[in-house]
């Protein structure tokens, strides 16, 4: 919210219209939950009614044993091939928002 | 004769790529820095309502008595109940109530700091709001993510919940004096653990029969050394 405002005033937005944010799936946040907050949170604001349009990257992982880059289940991260102990997170930790949309306040003659 | 005209509907896209908890993180950096200079080692209980972690500090401190100088910042959505037993232990004690909010943030814990002598700290224990999801995203400054769960909880909690079990750096498996009225597999429970962090330590303990609080305590020593 806090950045949503911020940008509004930067781009002497009048209303935000949508969000594009990207949420991994290995965030700990869940895009329903997050509807459901931005609603609330939103509500008397620039960004009232806004939509959030949401990306869900999936985990992705590497293992630092057999140097490959594999599809994280969400109930296992450990590698498929040699079940080591060190893997990295690559991908799927995410919380970015990604642009605002909105309608710009515009005077013409 | 001009007109003044207000076009409403040019739109406007703005790119980002801007991180949300951007502003958490510089205030849990700031905090890090703050207890790194006052040597203060800070330590994040992370646990479902009623794991028993307010129990388990209350025995915990009164172990720690006279080796290590304590104090805990207690976060709650409402109550000081928590606050008002570990004040009992004679440690200085800070409550956050985050009302509607499911975590604890850096922003409360810088407050709370400011209320705290942390010259004569030499470790904190933050026990955040009960819940195994939000909590494990926010980081507060902590040198340390504790996660705790008792046996009453079901074995899958680990899968069920991977995040805070991956970050945590031990887990503490409380209320094991429970064990022989419940059907809770212990390895299994373990075992799910490790698939979503391999290695992490567990601790098994009950605050009631004190099993295991001396691994516990002997663990926090350690880190304090
Ligand atoms: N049997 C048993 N019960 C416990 C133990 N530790 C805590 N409890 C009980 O579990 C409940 C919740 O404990 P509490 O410490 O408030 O949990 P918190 O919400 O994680 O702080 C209380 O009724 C405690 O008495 C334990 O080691 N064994
Ligand atoms: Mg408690
Ligand atoms: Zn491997």
């Amino acid at each position: 919210m806090q950045i949503t405002r911020q940008v509004a005033e930067q781009n002497n937005m009048i209303k935000v219209t949508s969000l594009l944010v990207e949420i991994g799936q290995f965030s700990g946040v869940e895009p329903h939950a997050l509807e459901f907050a931005w609603e609330f949170v939103s509500k008397g604001t620039v960004a009232e009614g806004s939509t959030l349009e949401i990306e869900r990257p999936p985990l992705v992982l590497f293992c630092t044993h057999c140097l490959i880059e594999y599809p994280g289940d969400m109930e296992d991260l450990r590698c498929p091939n040699c079940k080591d102990e060190v893997f990295e997170i690559r991908k799927g930790r995410e919380m970015l928002v990604r642009s605002i949309s909105g309608d710009k306040k515009t005077e013409k003659e | 004769m001009t007109e003044q005209k207000i076009i409403p509907s040019e739109v406007k896209v703005v790119r980002l790529e801007e991180e949300i908890l951007a502003a958490n993180d510089v205030v849990a950096a700031e905090n890090r820095e703050l207890l790194r200079q006052k040597s203060v080692y800070t330590i994040n209980l992370i646990s479902s309502p009623g794991s028993g972690k307010t129990t388990l500090l209350v025995e915990t401190l009164k172990a720690l008595r006279g080796k290590l100088r304590c104090a805990v910042i207690e976060g709650d959505q409402q109550t000081s109940n928590d606050a008002d037993r570990i004040a009992q232990t004679g440690v200085p004690v800070v409550q956050i109530n985050t009302i509607g909010n499911c975590h604890l943030d850096a922003p409360l814990v810088q407050k709370a700091l400011a209320q705290l002598p942390l010259d004569e700290i030499d470790l904190l224990f933050i026990e955040n709001v009960g819940n195994l999801v939000c909590p494990a995203g926010y980081d507060l400054g902590e040198q340390e993510k504790v996660v705790v769960m008792s046996v009453t909880e079901g074995e899958d909690k680990p899968i069920k919940y991977p995040l805070a079990f991956h970050l945590a750096t031990v887990m503490v498996l409380t209320k094991v004096d429970l064990l022989p009225y419940l059907k809770f597999d212990k390895d299994l429970c373990i075992e799910m653990a490790h698939r979503i962090h391999p290695g992490l330590p567990v601790i098994e303990t009950s605050s009631y029969t004190k099993e295991g609080l001396a691994d516990w305590v002997d663990w926090l020593l350690k880190k304090c050394a």
